[in-house]
């Protein structure tokens, strides 16, 4: 029995090309939710052609809904995020994670919308002294439950940084960014394509990948980009102040990795 | 002895919440009284102690913070008038001394009410020669570079702390208390202005003894922004390079280059 669980985002999805198309419930997001589908729906026939005979997808960008339901492959389970559990349906039964649409962290080089959480909130995101993003925190999540990041896509930049993360994880970079908000992308018609061969060579990883596993318990430690943020946090159980800006937390497991700092 | 008083709205006394320094609110239209008073009480202080002319610069978000029927009819009043001309009287007329009135403190300042640098929602640190610089020393460094000195600061205490740390020897005045970055506790008006009055005039009497601020040139800029999105707008400026994801960076030849290029 092998279940993917597939985590949706939608800065690295192909096709979109311009921060606006992000932007939830605005007009250009409501069309670029069809580039977003069509990577995620190449992903999951990707993943049942390579074996699956479960797939679980988590819509994970701003808070859900940018999936037209309609439009999804019928046979996959669909989900969204919390502010408590960054993937709430995984469990140890999972045999990979997928990461599609995904960007690179705060402060990446050369990479489309990269942020970790919220842009105009968090500045720098450590977790266990080592500097992470989105895909880090997911993949560290999965791996409490001994589940492997197998497949990433995205830019150019969230790949090296899947890549650097899990050294032979299946890639499918499906754009490039020219500035912040603005990407150069693959069609995607050639994106899907591809993604749909890299979820196949993802599937011929299972078992043979290690999980991300962190020596618990262990700290995250965060840095905003504003004082105020880290006086309102600063103040609450198992928070500690550790810098004008800096705020560490104390991680009794990897399911204390959270989007709610 | 010609006086040149530059001016922002977080330091003023009374002003204790951030609605109020936001332009176009109904909590900053009624702030205007507080930041009048300070402003009017300083050039009442600069004339008492021997000022004979005193222009006033009504900087915050680029000025319209004071009503001119409201202000000391002695001074004359200007306001920035954008990019290269911060304080813009310096280029035609010649000062003695200059006082800075409602200041803050640089970004991620602890315990320092509304601390920013230029922008609170881009702008995270700003260093020369690797030194933080926050608005109190680029103004500082601006009056500098047409051999003013600056001889009294007011605002919070944080700011007063920062003036003494880059200035040395200044006449300040700290009119509030930070309680954490977006409250504070003012001093009662009467008392602050009182205070503010007799420091200007002693700063003027004084202003023979204070030096100038002259930071060591050519002195290596740079620019770190929240996110990449601010250093797209600069990497593409002569003279500026990328220096990572989110920072720019520049040599400034002039003192007037150590804030922008």
């Amino acid at each position: 029995m092998k279940k993917i669980y597939i985590v949706a985002d939608m800065p690295g999805a192909s096709g979109i090309v311009n921060a606006d198309q992000c932007r939830w419930g605005g007009f250009l997001w409501r069309e670029a939710r069809a580039f977003l589908a069509a990577d995620v729906n190449a992903a999951i026939e990707g993943a049942y052609a390579g074996g699956a005979d479960e797939v679980v997808v988590c819509d994970a960008h701003a808070g859900g809904c940018n999936l037209p339901l309609e439009r999804m492959d019928p046979r996959a389970i669909y989900e969204t995020a919390n502010r408590e559990e960054l993937l709430p349906g995984l469990a140890d039964d999972f045999a990979g994670l997928f990461i599609v649409g995904a960007h690179a962290m705060a402060g990446a080089q050369e990479a489309f919308l990269c942020h970790t959480v919220d842009n105009a909130v968090w500045f720098r995101y450590r977790l266990a002294g080592r500097e992470c993003g989105e895909i880090g925190m997911w993949s560290a999540y999965a791996g409490h439950y001994g589940v492997p990041l197998l497949l990433a896509t995205g830019d150019a930049a969230a790949c090296a940084e899947a890549e650097e993360l899990v050294p032979g994880v299946a890639l499918a970079g499906v754009k490039e960014a020219v500035a912040w908000d603005r990407a150069r992308t693959l069609h995607p018609a050639e994106a899907r394509g591809r993604i749909g061969s890299a979820c196949r060579r993802a599937m011929e990883l299972v078992g043979k990948v290690e999980p991300a596993l962190i020596d618990m318990p262990n700290e995250a430690e965060l840095e905003y980009v504003r004082c105020e943020f880290a006086d309102e946090v600063a103040g609450r159980q198992g928070a500690e102040r550790t810098g004008p800006r800096t705020v560490r937390r104390r991680l009794e497991s990897a399911l204390d990795v959270r989007r709610g700092f | 002895m010609n006086v040149y008083i530059m001016t922002d709205m977080e330091g003023v006394s009374g002003i204790v919440r951030r609605e109020q320094v936001a332009p176009g609110s109904a909590a900053w239209r009624d702030a205007l009284r507080f930041a009048e008073a300070d402003f009017n009480a300083a050039v009442a202080g600069a004339f008492a102690g021997g000022a004979r002319r005193v222009v006033l610069c009504d900087a915050h978000g680029g000025g319209n913070n004071i009503r001119i029927e409201n202000m000391d009819g002695r001074a004359e009043y200007e306001r920035p008038t954008g990019r290269g001309s911060v304080m813009p009287a310096l280029f035609s007329g010649k000062f003695d001394v200059a006082l800075l009135i409602g200041a803050h403190a640089m970004a991620g300042t602890q315990g320092a009410f509304l601390e920013h640098t230029q922008s609170s929602a881009s702008w995270h640190n700003h260093t020369v020669d690797g030194k933080r610089w926050g608005e109190l020393a680029q103004f500082a460094a601006w009056l500098g570079h047409f051999d003013v000195p600056l001889a009294l600061v007011t605002g919070d205490e944080a700011v007063c702390r920062e003036a003494r740390e880059f200035l040395g020897e200044v006449e300040t005045v700290a009119v509030k208390t930070a309680l954490c970055r977006q409250y504070a506790r003012s001093l009662p008006l009467e008392a602050a202005h009182k205070a503010i009055s007799e420091a200007a005039a002693r700063a003027v009497l004084a202003a023979g003894k204070v030096r100038p601020f002259k930071p060591k040139l050519p002195a290596e800029v740079r620019l770190e922004f929240h996110s990449a999105e601010g250093a797209d707008g600069l990497a593409r400026r002569p003279g500026v390079r990328r220096i990572d994801g989110r920072t720019v960076g520049w040599t400034a030849s002039t003192a007037l280059q150590l804030i922008g290029i």
